[in-house]
């Protein structure tokens, strides 16, 4: 055969069948086992269809099945899955041997690119297409089969997909190590919820007040998070036997797919500019180095700086709060390991230290000064306590007392907690100084008219000498607790709401016994009991939680729970339930019982003699 | 032609390639020498279009190789460490390369079949390194490349088989005018099928010539004195190397034999010769000046 | 038919050359036979065809050789020069008898005559 034919390269080329041939031959038990663990579910369904009568499954219920298995299963199935096929596609990028090869190869990398991309998707919706290829033909043959459901069912995996393979395309560009590939993909996808837990985390160590839970703000950056918060399916109608069923969210799906394309594109930019020789070296391009060295030192800090803390310096800290010294110096000894980890990496070597001191004490000083930041609230989180124009609603909750709401129309009340919380902000010293063993732990939680949500918790003990201070805060607290309003606030259904049923229980024999149980039917003795349990409520019969330790009342091992039902904005209903211990105090709630037969006077001394049994004669006070 | 102009390559802080040039012409056999870590296999790389430079051209008929699939279609490349799929059989990386190389020759896939005698669906991973290596020899020829890049080729491979694949090779090089640019320690072997020669150390290329103009003008001089001292050579020779075993004394000069022979006569040897150097020895004295270290092994 | 020491210190191309002199110069490659290409020596002996390529050139200045385009290499002189020289010889030694018999004319002696190509010899 003569070469000279064979230079006249007459066009470019941007795709090679031969490669693309290869990957998905080479790489065929990837594919082939997910599609065989897939169609273990449309065989299922075939089983059940065989057993239970084909006849009985309509179209809605088939759509529902595709729409379900699109939300809840296709988004994980997918991040995972896509860092496999990344790994397996640009397996060559990562040892000298096979990238000699590729690169020597007469092909550009923009063929390279587009047909290990190609292959890469080609092996990601393979099982997705013999899955539900099998599935529709189900349908098909037992006569469910929804043409658009499919449709739509299709768009959401391809959407999805193209997502996940963007981004493990992207961070596969970055680095040249095949162990480093599924980590950092982790990272990324996970990053931004992480960054935020680890450092709400610290601040909680460090701010009066901070419940360390995170807001949520950044998850959106993590696409499942993203994913599965903004996809459901939707009914109609709402309630009662679903007529349609639609998979919401496409939206979502469509701008985490144009991130995938654009993390696609970034990744060929990269491709082209990635020099063969990183091969099997953590960072593939040299700029990457500082950024997986601070990184690591970063996480490392966070992290294990907290637990060193943890371990070695909690018994020496003054209160619950941490000591921002002591915690600076755990960041910067785990920072440090970290960064010199990261040298160890990047050079494979374990010889790093040679040359480091100045960057050792670069690395010392930053994550001291990060956490001096943390720790000095630079953001006012401390002292925030929302205007009261802005509170839609407040709750408050401590051990015994479970979440009291408020809502602006009880205003007397809210400005109360307000004041409250003002007051405790006002003695930071003092709640600082108090160490383990407070009794109490008061967790506030404010709904915003922004609909954001402000929580913080105090723990404290309520000081006796200080009561007589009205504008103190142990005072505050005491009269917050005793007042009747907390109980009314419980036991009181809100305005929208209907009572569903009353159902009490009495335990003093050791197991539950019925005493009322009521529906709609016998509504009149439920709200004649109800009301009962109002009114005692109100004359402030029913305790409040304790102020001091052993304040506090004994109740019965009786116990009501109170179900109604409220019209929500979107149709149907909420439903909820309220539980009320029975106390001695409560009259006129024993005293209805009483009356309408429920309980005989035999009972409550029943009753009496076990409280006295079980707590002394005290108890009866 | 493959040209490499002033290449300089630097792997973290390790500059491989300081400068390296090199001319392969057309039709011939190039062989590039040097001592480990001389930076052939990196220049090799960059040749290929693996690498690219920091600074400095590698040209491939006059245009830039890097990136360049018209270019890399007319070489064709065997590394020290040829890479083949997992569960590949010579078949299937045959399929492969035919994929990609628009000359691949099946007919010639064929008929050197009974040359390698390798069963051509024998998994290459569990065949032995050498027949490793012939079996990529035999994918590569089948390319049918303009120019033939070979790093460390024969290493493995039994005498026969070397004989045999060189063999191949010169024929293609007799017959189609391919040019063959080979790296390797085995200077003996290099010195039969090679007509230039480039000697590399320390990323660069010290001398490139062919092996006639290599050879003609360095020459080995034994001379025997009469009894006394050995004279002092004539200042105008240049002298690599004096050794001297009892009274019988070897001369490595530069020069032409014939003017070199000529010189030194009217010092008044007892006996004077004039003798070629092989390859091998070329190599050690070149680089010898360049603080190489040779030191005399006595067995 | 040729065997190369690869050992030998003279070089390839030069053991080559002398190898295929020693052959023609025998007979053992009788003049007009043809040689094997330059192609066909260097793959059964696996050396490179520029160097098989550069001994043909010198052995066919040097006059053992001849070779056509498009034919291949020959031992022995080109066989219009070896007419040319032999007719060339042809005149030269009619010359010469003609020299001699027009001496012997003007009655000069055979020793004489000797002594004369004997100093040409000697020259």
């Amino acid at each position: 055969m003569n070469w000279e034919v064979s230079t006249m390269q007459s066009k470019r080329s941007f795709f090679n069948r031969t490669l693309f041939r290869k990957n998905l031959t080479r790489f065929w038990p990837l594919w082939g086992i997910v599609s065989a663990v897939g169609s273990l579910m449309p065989l299922y369904v075939l089983l059940e269809l065989l057993n239970g009568g084909g006849g009985n499954v309509t179209q809605v219920q088939f759509t529902e099945l595709l729409y379900t298995v699109a939300a809840m299963a296709v988004p994980a199935v997918s991040c995972a899955y896509a860092i496999l096929c990344a790994m397996l596609v640009w397996s060559y990028l990562y040892s000298p041997r096979s990238v000699g090869l590729m690169h020597t190869l007469p092909v550009d990398r923009t063929c390279l690119f587009v047909t290990s991309v190609l292959s890469g998707l080609a092996m990601m919706l393979i099982p997705y297409a013999v899955v539900g290829a099998l599935t529709c033909l189900i349908a098909l043959v037992f006569g469910f089969f929804d043409f658009t459901a499919a449709c739509f069912t299709v768009l959401a995996v391809v959407l999805m997909t193209v997502t996940f393979f963007g981004l493990a395309t992207f961070c596969a560009m970055l680095t040249g190590n095949v162990f480093a590939l599924p980590v950092l993909y982790l990272l990324v996808n996970f990053l931004a919820p992480l960054l935020e837990a680890l450092v709400v985390t610290l601040s909680s160590q460090f701010l009066l007040g901070f419940t360390g839970s995170s807001q949520g703000i950044f998850d959106f950056l993590a696409p499942i998070f993203g994913i599965y918060e903004n996809i459901s399916l939707e009914y109609v109608p709402t309630r009662g036997p679903a007529e349609a069923c639609y998979l919401v969210g496409f939206g979502t799906l469509f701008l985490y797919f144009l991130a995938g394309l654009a993390l696609l594109g970034l990744g060929y930019l990269l491709y082209r500019r990635r020099p063969s020789e990183s091969a099997g070296d953590v960072a593939a391009f040299r700029g990457l180095r500082p950024v997986f060295r601070w990184g690591l030192a970063l996480l490392s800090a966070l992290t294990l700086g907290y637990l060193l803390y943890e371990l070695f310096c909690t018994p020496f800290q003054w209160g619950c709060y941490a000591n921002p010294a002591f915690m600076a110096v755990c960041m910067a000894i785990t920072g440090l390991l970290g960064w010199y980890a990261a040298s160890m990496f990047l050079e494979k070597s374990l010889r790093v230290f040679k040359g480091s001191l100045k960057s050792a004490v670069v690395v010392c000083v930053v994550m001291a000064a990060l956490c001096f930041a943390i720790s000095a609230d630079l953001f006012g989180i401390e002292d925030r306590v929302p205007a009261l124009e802005d509170i839609q609603a407040v709750s408050i909750a401590d051990m015994d007392l479970r979440a009291t709401y408020f809502t602006e129309d009880d205003r007397e009340m809210v400005e109360r907690i307000v004041s409250l919380h003002r007051a405790l902000l006002a003695d930071k010293e003092g709640l600082r100084r108090e160490a383990y063993g407070d009794y109490h732990c008061l967790l506030l939680t404010y709904t915003l008219k922004n609909g954001t949500a402000l929580s913080r918790v105090y723990r404290f003990s309520v000081q006796e000498d200080r009561l007589d201070d009205p504008a103190s805060w142990s005072a505050q607290v005491a009269a917050l607790y005793r007042d009747p309003a907390l109980a009314v606030s419980q036991v009181t259904i809100p305005d929208n709401g209907t009572i569903t049923s009353i159902f009490a229980y009495d335990f003093v024999n050791g197991y539950g016994e019925e005493l009322l149980e009521s529906s709609e039917a016998q509504s009149s003795s439920a709200k004649v009991l109800y009301d009962a349990i109002l009114q005692d409520a109100r004359e402030g019969n029913i305790p409040g939680p304790p102020v001091f330790p052993g304040d506090g009342e004994y109740p019965y091992d009786v116990r009501f729970e109170i179900e109604y039902r409220t019209v929500e904005e979107r149709g149907g209903y909420q439903h909820h339930y309220d539980a009320i211990q029975l106390y001695p105090s409560m009259e006129h709630t024993i005293g209805t019982l009483l009356d309408l037969e429920l309980v005989t006077e035999a009972r409550v001394e029943l009753w009496n003699q076990a409280l006295v049994e079980q707590y002394g004669e005290d108890a009866l006070g | 032609m493959i040209e490499v102009k002033n290449a300089v390559k630097t792997f973290e802080g390790f500059r491989a390639l300081d400068g390296a040039d090199i001319t392969v012409p057309d039709g011939g056999v190039y062989g590039l020498v040097g001592p480990n870590g001389a930076g052939k296999s990196t220049v090799i790389r960059h040749i290929t279009g693996i690498y690219r430079p920091d600074s400095g051209e590698v040209l491939v008929e006059g245009e830039p190789v890097y990136e360049n699939p018209a270019q890399k279609a007319l070489l064709a490349a065997i590394p020290d460490d040829w890479y083949y799929f997992q569960s590949a059989t010579v078949a299937d990386m045959m399929r492969f390369y035919r994929g990609f190389y628009p000359a691949f020759d099946t007919a010639r896939y064929e008929r050197f079949k009974e040359v390698f005698a390798i069963p051509e669906k024998a998994v290459i991973r569990r065949l032995s390194k050498g027949m490793q290596k012939q079996a990529a020899f035999w994918l590569t020829m089948c390319c049918r490349p303009r120019y033939l890049i070979l790093d460390e080729p024969v290493d493995g491979l039994d005498p026969v088989m070397r004989r045999q694949v060189w063999s191949i090779m010169m024929s293609d090089v007799a017959e189609h005018g391919t040019t063959v640019l080979v790296s390797s320690h085995n200077l003996r072997e290099l010195e039969d099928v090679c007509d230039h020669v480039g000697i590399m150390n320390k990323g660069k290329v010290l001398i490139e010539r062919s092996l006639n103009d290599l050879q003609e003008n360095i020459v080995k001089l034994q001379a025997v004195w009469k009894p006394g001292e050995a004279p002092v050579l004539p200042k105008e020779l240049e002298v690599l190397h004096i050794s001297h075993v009892g009274r019988v004394y070897t001369y490595i000069v530069r020069g032409k034999a014939a003017e070199v022979t000529a010189r030194l006569e009217p010092c008044g040897p007892l006996m004077l010769e004039a003798l070629p150097l092989s390859l091998e020895e070329i190599f050690i004295y070149e680089l010898g000046g360049e603080h190489y270290a040779v030191k005399e092994i006595i067995l | 038919m040729l065997t190369l020491n690869y050992r030998d210190s003279e070089p390839i191309y030069g053991q080559i050359k002398n190898g295929l002199k020693k052959l023609i110069v025998t007979g053992a490659l009788a003049p007009g036979e043809k040689l094997p290409s330059v192609r066909s020596m260097a793959a059964s002996l696996a050396i490179n065809p520029n160097t098989i390529q550069r001994a043909y050139t010198e052995l066919e200045s040097d006059g053992f050789i001849h070779s056509i385009p498009g034919k291949g290499s020959f031992a022995g002189r080109r066989q219009d020069e070896a007419d040319q020289d032999a007719l060339r010889l042809e005149a030269l030694l009619e010359k010469l008898r003609e020299l001699v018999a027009e001496l012997r004319y003007l009655n000069v002696t055979t020793a004489e005559l000797m002594a004369v190509v004997e100093g040409g010899l000697n020259q």
